[in-house]
């Protein structure tokens, strides 16, 4: 899809008549390596980040790194939904066999976090210890879609993904 | 006789006299011009967002009908909700002038349950021209255009 502003119309028919609907406004952003370039101040490389993996072998366990920017969905007796509260989750999954199993990392690594607007500027920069389990973060910006940077250092190899992520405005 | 604002004015033999009335008759008229003028501001908030989908063509049905579907609905008694879910997970390998967009689309019972299958899904992408750019017609359950 070219990349621009959209305007996306879903219907729901139901015993052969549209009964359900939602529109929303869609921002489909340029490729992602295109707008990396774009981006003055990355905390990486370019390389660094295209590189970044968010799978890796250490030390004999498959770890996975999973990072999702979502915004829960508060639904007030089917009227009105806030959208303002979006959250970064992030976690560490270990392959054990044929299932996976959360990971917590060692005592004193790092989770870093960089998000930037379409227009290239820092939304959020966050550099902070890894103490939760699955470590949440609020971040308070608005509709859009952003280009996500996350990653960890483990026995100095690095775990992570860039992503763009959509916090789409619903009417 | 005339009406003042909370006062009814009476002329009588012996004079004008003036009485109040009570609170509600009073402002009765008033209530209703501010209600009429609500009703007018909540209408012309959607008013934009309407315009543009007028000059789409294709809706099956019109515009002022899609603007008014809601997020949930009753179905045999069950009452259904949308899921729907943007993304662009697949963007690192893109090529060209844009990214693939994925949009999931998914009808499920309010209360909980499995989801919802009986039943199609249509969605229209529309460019800011108007022009639909993408169209999309499936069984329930996922869409996903790209």
């Amino acid at each position: 899809m070219p990349s621009g502003d959209y305007l996306l119309v879903v219907m729901a028919h139901i015993g052969g008549k549209p009964l359900i609907g939602e529109i929303v406004d869609v921002q489909v952003p340029p490729p992602l390596k295109e707008r990396l370039k774009t981006i003055k101040d990355l905390p990486l490389t370019q390389q660094e980040i295209e590189n970044l993996a968010s799978e890796g072998d250490f030390g004999g366990k498959k770890l996975q790194f999973s990072c999702n920017l979502s915004t829960p969905f508060i639904i007030d007796a089917g009227k009105s939904k806030t959208k303002n509260n979006s959250f970064l989750m992030t976690s560490l999954m270990e392959a054990d066999g044929k299932t996976l199993k959360q990971c917590q990392p060692e005592k004193g690594t790092k989770l870093n976090v960089f998000i930037y607007d379409m227009a290239g500027k820092a939304v959020m920069k966050k550099k902070d210890k890894w103490e939760a389990n699955m470590p949440q973060i609020q971040c308070d910006i608005p509709n859009g879609c952003y280009l996500v940077v996350a990653w960890t250092e483990l026995k100095n190899q690095k775990l992570g993904k860039f992503f763009y992520a959509s916090l789409d405005k619903r009417y | 006789m005339d009406c003042a604002m909370g006062y009814i004015v009476r002329q009588n033999k012996g004079g004008i006299t003036m009485g109040k009335i009570s609170f509600v008759k009073a402002f009765l008229p008033l209530l209703l011009l501010f209600s009429v003028l609500a009703i007018e501001k909540g209408i012309a908030a959607d008013v934009p967002l309407l315009k543009k989908l007028e000059k789409v063509e294709g809706f099956p049905i019109p515009a002022a009908q899609i603007v008014k579907l809601p997020e949930k609905a009753t179905s045999n008694g069950t009452e259904l909700m949308m899921s729907l879910k943007v993304d662009y997970a697949a963007a690192p390998q893109a090529k060209g002038e844009g990214s693939p967009v994925h949009i999931a689309v998914s009808i499920y019972p309010s209360k909980g349950g499995k989801i919802f299958t009986d039943g199609e899904g249509e969605l229209f992408l529309i460019d800011k021209d108007g022009k639909v750019a993408a169209r999309e017609k499936a069984p329930l359950v996922k869409l996903c255009p790209t």
